[in-house]
């Protein structure tokens, strides 16, 4: 009698949902509020750029986790979305699929059918490298098109002027190797770093990257006013804050990324596609 | 005193409360204003123009609106054909007597036009001014029986024939060193007004991006462009409306169009919204500056394109060249498509129908 007793105003507030579940359409949209997409756009000033790199649009996609909490139709939308940018190179930064493995090959073929004239190259996050057939999505990936770097680099020549593509394993779940990632790389006259987890840039070893694309925190997804995020899972981010930050003259970013896990809401923090041009600074 | 009873009461409100609290907090969270969107009007280039714009500053969306319409009506200035005082109305008034010394942006978009007038083979010609005035002068539209002559007529031969003497662009002279501009014949004419509205929406567009506003939309009389996306986060929506509503004699082809755009530019040339009459017969207001005739072959012809200049001059070159030759002229524009009444769509256009 008494647990009933003591239960009894948990059991009166799971009323109270119930009786918002009688609104399902005003709770999507509260949920929908969050959600709501943004393009972020940056500058990225690069010494001695040569004109043929210069304006050079780099798109920026990351943490989709297709399928966790993304519907078909989103994922879509932000595909299209993306395109329409008409990017150079698109750099994806891992966590293509989420906890739930379902659809995963449709969602693979759906994100891997991005095109640009440089190309699209990706590295593998934490939750695709918990799925034991991720060599599959490096399989789907490549056979598509999408040049997957795992602590490897590709050199793209435009007019004679060099550009670096380099990636960089995953921090938790891969063997990174950022040695291995930067080899040969500092003939090129712009160099781009993607990795999934920022905490792999404290062991950067001298490697100066102009740009480094990066994901995995969602932003905190969960940004309280004055209090900020829960956690970012990751100690690099709890020191520079989420977004761009740079470091010796390399701009680094932090992206909100495009998805949710564990929860399904963002609160004050918007997914973002991230544009990054290029662009020669002046002397 | 207080009863176990009524400490059990207090216990169970101070939760249901606590909930009721954090519940709240929640919804107050979720939303949150993060951004908003703003709008502004203003009368420029004898059309109202409305500039839309998203961002998270009220004062910095309010200066980029500001600053992007105060570059529009210095495009206006410059290249206005209606205004006395343009560089375009001091160029024809000075046609068969000097050269005039223009500033550099006016030169460089008479360098543009003529470029596109090479890339059309003349089918885009902006010195087709002297044949438009000679066939508005003619229609019927706007007056009053008394001030229209008895046998109003089409143009003759003749009156062609002569009028096109004084059209074409490579009759233009231009000097890059002096930066000046002459019109070698007496009534000779240039109208950038086909363009003027397209690379006045661009400016714009660039001007609110350099002020930090990246997710905008502005539209000049049907000359718009879409930046980024909306304050949902989704492309924007632009609304092109049947050609056929008000003339329910044609049969409808075309209900509302709903577009769906990022970082592309639309503009629509037509019949329905604009044309000559006379005799009580209803011409296209666009003409083929070769033959010095309007054209039939298309009523209405909407392209969607990377920029609202390339934007405007296909959809008036396109409207002259008709449906094949426009397909071709397609190849040299990247990503544009058009959308053509009679009923045509060339391949790409569906994409931004979809619903997103």
């Amino acid at each position: 009698m008494a647990i009933k007793k003591l239960l009894q105003p948990f059991i009166e507030s799971y009323r109270v949902f119930v009786w918002c579940s009688r609104f399902p359409g005003f709770t999507r949209w509260l949920f929908a509020r969050g959600n709501r997409l943004q393009i972020s756009r940056h500058q990225v000033h690069i010494p001695k750029l040569p004109p043929a790199l210069q304006g050079l649009r780099v798109l920026h996609l990351t943490d989709f986790h297709a399928a966790d909490f993304m519907e078909e139709r989103r994922l879509e939308e932000i595909l299209r979305i993306s395109q329409s940018l008409k990017p150079d190179l698109i750099a994806l930064t891992g966590d293509y699929i989420g906890y739930t493995p379902k659809y995963y090959a449709d969602r693979i073929r759906r994100i891997a059918s991005l095109k640009a004239p440089l190309g699209v190259f990706a590295v593998l996050g934490n939750h695709d490298r918990w799925q034991p057939f991720h060599n599959r999505i490096v399989q789907d990936f490549e056979a598509a098109g999408v040049t997957v770097l795992q602590n490897a680099n590709r050199f793209i020549e435009r007019s004679g002027a060099r550009l670096c593509m380099m990636g960089v394993d995953d921090h938790e779940e891969g063997q990174p190797n950022l040695d291995a990632a930067a080899h040969g790389s500092h003939q090129a006259h712009a160099r781009i770093l993607l990795a999934h987890n920022p905490d792999t840039l404290f062991s950067l070893n001298g490697h100066a990257p102009h740009l480094v694309l990066t994901g995995h925190t969602h932003g905190g997804q969960i940004n309280f006013p004055v209090f900020g995020p829960l956690t970012y899972f990751c100690k690099y981010v709890d020191q520079t804050g989420p977004g761009l930050s740079r470091s010796n003259g390399t701009y680094i970013y932090n992206s909100r990324g495009l998805g949710m896990s564990m929860l399904p809401v963002r609160i004050r923090c918007r997914p973002e596609i991230g544009l990054f041009t290029l662009d020669r600074k002046a002397e | 005193m207080t009863t176990p009873n009524s400490r059990n009461q207090t216990l169970r409100s101070a939760i249901v409360v606590s909930i009721a609290l954090v519940l709240i907090f929640l919804v107050v969270l979720l939303v949150w204003q993060d951004s908003l969107t703003l709008e502004g009007e203003a009368r420029i280039m004898g059309i109202s123009i409305h500039i839309t714009a998203t961002g998270t500053n009220r004062d910095k969306i309010n200066e980029a609106i500001n600053v992007a319409f105060d570059r529009m009506r210095q495009i206006d200035q410059r290249m206005s054909d209606y205004r006395e005082d343009s560089e375009i109305s001091k160029i024809k008034r000075a046609a068969g007597k000097a050269p005039v010394a223009v500033s550099h942006e006016t030169f460089a978009m008479i360098q543009k036009a003529i470029e596109y007038s090479k890339q059309t083979d003349g089918a885009f010609d902006m010195t087709v001014r002297p044949l438009v005035a000679l066939w508005r002068d003619r229609t019927e539209e706007g007056k009053s029986p008394a001030q229209i002559p008895p046998n109003n007529a089409p143009p003759s031969e003749q009156e062609i024939l002569a009028t096109l003497r004084l059209v074409g662009y490579d009759k233009i002279v231009l000097d890059p060193a002096g930066q000046t501009v002459w019109l070698p014949e007496r009534g000779m004419s240039i109208d950038l007004g086909a363009i003027a509205k397209g690379y006045a929406v661009d400016e714009a567009i660039r001007v609110l991006r350099a002020h930090g506003v990246e997710n905008s939309l502005v539209n000049a009389g049907g000359d718009l462009y879409a930046a980024g996306i909306n304050e949902d986060g989704k492309p924007w929506t632009v609304l092109l409306r049947d050609p056929y509503e008000k003339d329910r004699s044609k049969i409808r082809v075309w209900k509302d169009l709903k577009l769906h755009l990022t970082d592309k530019a639309v503009t629509t040339s037509g019949n329905y919204e604009r044309y000559i009459l006379i005799g009580g017969q209803r011409f296209n207001h666009i003409l083929d500056p070769r033959t010095g005739r309007p054209v039939k072959a298309l009523d209405s012809v909407t392209v969607v394109a990377g920029s609202c200049l390339e934007a405007d001059v296909l959809s008036t070159v396109i409207t002259v060249v008709g449906v094949q030759s426009g397909l071709e002229l397609l190849k040299q524009f990247e990503g544009a498509s058009f959308y053509a009444i009679p009923e045509f769509q060339s391949p790409g256009f569906d994409r931004h129908l979809e619903e997103p």
